[in-house]
């Protein structure tokens, strides 16, 4: 249902949504590690707990936008518990949508001296 | 170590106990995934110190919270949606579903609102719930409230502990002039002290101060409400105004707001000093001048029986200081109860009764709409094995199931408060002639929040029902191929909530039935006259010679038109007006065995004539005649259960009768036994006094003839008006319009009871309907198989008939059985039958047969046009 509707539509994003699709953009990963690279990220600003982090998972899920991976790690390291998670196509798509609208809110506030020029 | 590891598995029991806030689904999906990251981040946490665990746990309860809140609301609207989609596809169902739910939980509603109003909610006075009435009595005599003399007020008042304002109250009729014409107003005379303690302010101008209640004051009225604008038009410039009264002026000094009267509905209010007989000198230096009742607040913390005991008290102390006032074979002693319970006592079992049959309306509206709901689940069975098969759980299932009911019950709710609004237009008047309390009742936030919570339970109901008879559905097992087993499994239930609709219906049908046999016994009853013909007229003269002008009267109106006999009585049978002396009776000399206990017995002033005009028996002696004048000596005509109290077995002509110590007369005659206070109350000592020999300025005239009340109230109030210009005339009515009336509230609680009974037959009938049909419908496939080894329909039908029968003995058996438990608190309800009278019993089981059968007739008749080729084929 959600592949159907255009990106645009789930815009602006909620910035715990935007996180979990930017910790996925470098490959796929588990919960726990979600939740730690956005706090590290972050510098421990957004921190996801297991219900908050779950309840974005299901939605993204449910929308297409991630998908549930079946490459597992090496079975000493793993814990069967954990599912790994990656970004879809429209995933990315969704995030670099995000990634431009938030760039474009940027600029405004340049343009209107909001914010200073943009470092080198 | 070990203790680190029970706190972490303290943490672990505890996270998996707040995982269950989650929806079923979601939980099953990620427990797994979120235990581990839950196990993770607390390390992590506890690493960083107690501040750290103590956010960490923070953001797992909020974030879990949010997340349930989230997740939860997302699957109400999909089931609201889906549900709402169900309803649109079977209107028929939908709007049947909604009827029968608003008219049950809008009756409950209008009953719950009732009850809140008059019997629930403290009286709408500053200090209702401590306000009590006293009482004095002799119950050597049976006197159980003889009223109050000013001595007595003020003994009361000076020497109580535990009382807090004393208020005195009485009722008088005057004549009010100065208006468009004289008019008689009920007026209640009260102590300055009366609308303070009540804690009433006037709505224009004021109330009574101390100031208008001296020996000096100048008469002053306070006018009620309904008063104010039935005869002022509610102009508020009426204050001020003068109006003449008992030949004083009076000024008017206020106007009361729109408040339930109490202790009685009266037109004005006037202080004490102003009332002609109260403020007499001799009236009140004489302790037994008792015609005051008076009522009275405790004072903070003090019980009734502490109250009870002060009052005792004071009692002991007036036997003892006044013997001559207090006699002591009269045995006089003080009670007191709480107001709020005397105003309410008439009305209580009425509202009890009523409120039991608004909640079997309910528990039959929840059977009926919980079959109706099961039925439409079996339709939809194939759908909901793909639903099952496709992951949904159980729990999902139900929950989607409640959703609908809930929908549908909160759907009813809003009808059943259009209802519950639109009720109060019917129960105000019904009510008020129970209880002035009445005016208090209307739709307020308790009745609303009353009929929310009441939909949200019903929803509840109708929803969970059917998941239970849906329990052994092989949904999850998905036996798609034998699609004939859900029904099969949740027939028992249908047929379960079908005979509890029945139990119900006969419950309410015995209510019904009693309530209407009792109407009937009391409607045929014989009360000891007869009413046709006769035409009854309150007249009120203050003329001194008011003795020729009701002569006069008598022999003016007996020539009118159309009229054959008149006569003049000092109140008529069943009149809620009129003066009605209570006396404690002694005779003169019994004639054998021990002295009778002195007794009371209501006195009346009649002209002769009065006994044959309104149809009483005269048994032994002699009517009154014109000879029975002041110069003669009294004598008394008494009806035959004073006769036979005081004379049994012999006759009661020539022995004499006191009235009091002064007051003798001779028995002369003896009249037949008149229900005068009600037809349900059963006949008292009456003896009647010569019109000639008494002083009753006020009567009633009686009029037997060929003419309406309406044809004669002009030309009798055109000779009134004319013998004198103040007097009033007032109700002039038919006495079988009296009589008529004065079983209004019984033809009213029967009228409800029919009501509900009526809708409890109609719901019933389409459950049994209903059933029937889907039974038909889910068998046809068995019933072909049948029909094509030979079965005739006459036999199909008659094994379905079998199974109809069974369920209808079960429900009717239940029903009836509880009914006869209910015979005690339907007792108050029901007079002259038994509360478990069996032609009533008999009558509503044989309705209930007849209802029920021909309903499921009407479905099995399908079977007769089934062409079993055609159903074996399809199916």
């Amino acid at each position: 249902m959600g592949k159907k509707k255009p990106i645009e539509s789930f815009l602006p994003l909620t910035p715990a949504v935007f996180h979990v699709l930017l910790s996925l953009a470098d490959g796929e990963k588990h919960g726990y590690v979600i939740s730690k690279e956005i706090a590290r990220r972050t510098n421990n600003e957004v921190r996801l707990s297991a219900g908050t982090l779950y309840g974005i998972i299901k939605r993204l899920l449910e929308d297409g936008f991630i998908e549930e991976s079946e490459d597992r790690p090496d079975f000493s390291l793993d814990d069967e518990r954990r599912r790994y998670y990656r970004l879809t196509k429209q995933g990315t798509a969704l995030a670099e949508a995000e990634a431009e609208r938030m760039e474009r809110v940027l600029a405004m506030a340049r343009a209107k001296r909001v914010l200073g020029p943009e470092s080198a | 170590m070990a203790r680190q590891r029970e706190a972490e598995d303290i943490s672990n029991r505890l996270f998996a106990a707040l995982l269950r806030l989650l929806p079923e689904e979601f939980r099953d999906r990620f427990r797994g995934e979120m235990q581990s990251v839950f196990a993770d981040q607390r390390q992590d946490a506890q690493q960083s110190g107690r501040a750290a665990q103590a956010r960490f746990w923070w953001e797992t309860i909020r974030g879990l919270f949010a997340t349930a809140v989230r997740e939860h609301t997302e699957i109400l609207v999909q089931d609201a949606d889906y549900a709402l989609r169900m309803m649109r596809k079977d209107l028929s169902f939908t709007f049947i579903a909604i009827l029968v739910l608003g008219l049950a939980i809008g009756a409950a509603t209008a009953a719950f609102s009732a009850a809140d109003a008059i019997l629930i909610r403290p009286l709408p006075f500053a200090e209702g719930n401590r306000l009590v009435q006293l009482k004095q009595l002799e119950p050597a005599v049976g006197v159980d409230n003889m009223g109050f003399s000013v001595k007595e007020i003020e003994d009361y008042r000076s020497r109580s502990r535990t009382l807090g304002s004393v208020v005195e109250y009485h009722n008088m009729m005057f004549t009010l002039l100065g208006g468009r014409e004289p008019e008689r107003v009920d007026t209640a005379v009260v102590s300055a002290n009366f609308f303070r303690v009540l804690g009433v302010s006037a709505l224009h101008g004021r109330t009574f101060m101390d100031e208008d209640d001296g020996p000096n004051a100048k008469p002053v009225l306070v006018l009620s409400y309904e008063f104010w604008q039935k005869s002022f038009g509610g102009d508020p410039n009426v204050v001020g105004r003068s109006y003449s009264m008992n030949d004083k002026e009076h000024v008017v000094v206020g106007v009361l707001p729109p408040i339930p009267q109490f202790p009685g509905v009266v037109d004005v209010y006037m202080p004490t000093s102003a009332c002609p007989t109260r403020s007499g000198a001799s009236f009140r230096e004489n302790r037994t001048s008792r015609m005051m009742t008076v009522f009275a607040t405790l004072k903070p913390g003090v019980t009734l029986p502490e109250a009870e005991d002060d009052l005792r008290g004071i009692a002991k102390h007036l036997r003892s200081a006044y013997p001559e006032s207090y006699p002591a074979a009269k045995g006089y002693d003080i009670a007191i109860l709480p107001v709020h319970e005397q105003l309410t006592s008439k009305i209580r079992p009425v509202l009890i009764g009523l409120g039991a049959a608004a909640f079997l309306l309910l528990l039959l509206a929840c059977f009926n709409v919980a079959g109706l709901m099961l039925s439409r689940i079996l339709s939809r069975s194939k759908e909901l094995m793909v639903r099952a098969a496709l992951g949904a759980s159980h729990g999902r299932i139900v929950r989607s199931f409640l959703t609908e009911g809930m929908l549908l019950a909160c759907a009813g709710g809003v009808l059943a408060l259009v209802l519950a609004f639109w009720s109060v237009d019917v129960l105000v008047p019904f009510s008020a002639r129970f209880t002035t309390l009445a005016s208090e009742l209307r739709i307020g936030p308790q009745a609303i929040a009353f009929c929310f919570v009441l939909s949200i339970l019903c929803g509840f109901v109708i929803g969970f029902m059917p998941a239970i008879g849906m329990r052994q559905m092989p949904l999850f097992t998905a036996q798609m191929e034998n699609m004939s087993s859900p029904a099969r499994m949740s027939s028992r239930t249908r047929g379960i909530l079908v005979a509890g609709q029945l139990a119900v219906s006969v419950i309410l049908l015995v209510g019904a039935g009693l309530t209407l046999r009792t109407l009937f016994q009391l409607e045929h009853m014989d009360a000891g006259f007869r009413p046709s013909g006769v035409t009854t007229a309150r007249i009120y003269t203050h003329n001194d010679s008011f003795q020729s002008i009701y002569h006069s009267l008598m022999e003016r109106t007996r020539r009118l038109d159309g009229v054959e006999s008149v006569a003049l009585s000092s109140t008529f049978p069943l009149s809620e007006r009129g003066d009605e002396y209570e006396y404690a009776l002694t005779t003169d000399k019994p004639s054998s065995g021990d002295q009778p206990k002195p007794r009371t017995a209501a006195g009346r002033a009649v002209t002769p004539g009065y006994f044959s005009i309104i149809g009483m028996h005269l048994l032994a002696g002699r009517d009154f005649n014109e000879g029975d004048t002041q110069q003669e000596p009294r004598v008394s005509i008494v009806n035959e259960h004073l006769a036979s109290h005081y004379w049994p077995g012999q006759s009661a002509i020539g022995k004499k009768i006191r009235f009091s110590p002064s007051e003798e007369a001779t028995i002369v005659g003896v009249v037949g036994n008149v229900r005068h206070r009600g037809l349900d109350q059963e006949p008292i000592d009456e003896a009647y006094c010569a019109f000639a020999q008494t002083n009753n300025y006020f009567m009633d005239l009686i009029v037997r003839g060929t003419r309406s009340a309406h044809e004669l109230a002009p030309e009798v109030a055109w000779i009134v008006h004319d013998l004198d210009r103040d007097a009033v005339i007032t109700d002039v009515e038919a006495l079988t319009d009296v009589r008529k009336d004065s079983l209004a509230p019984r033809r009213n609680t029967a009228l409800l009871f029919s009501i509900f009974a009526g809708l409890a037959l109609a719901i019933t009938a389409s459950g049994i309907s209903g059933l029937m049909t889907l039974e038909v419908s889910e068998r046809k496939h068995e019933i072909g198989i049948r029909m094509a080894l030979g079965a005739t329909p006459r036999r199909v039908m008659g094994s379905m008939m079998t199974r109809v029968t069974a369920i209808i003995v079960a429900g009717l058996g239940c029903g009836a059985a509880v009914a006869w438990l209910m015979s005690a608190p339907m007792a108050k309800l029901v007079y002259g039958i038994l509360p478990r009278d069996s032609v009533t019993f008999a009558v509503s089981a044989v309705l209930l047969v007849v209802v029920a059968m021909a309903s499921s007739f009407l479905p099995l008749t399908r079977i007769a046009k089934l062409d079993p080729t055609v159903l074996l084929r399809t199916e």
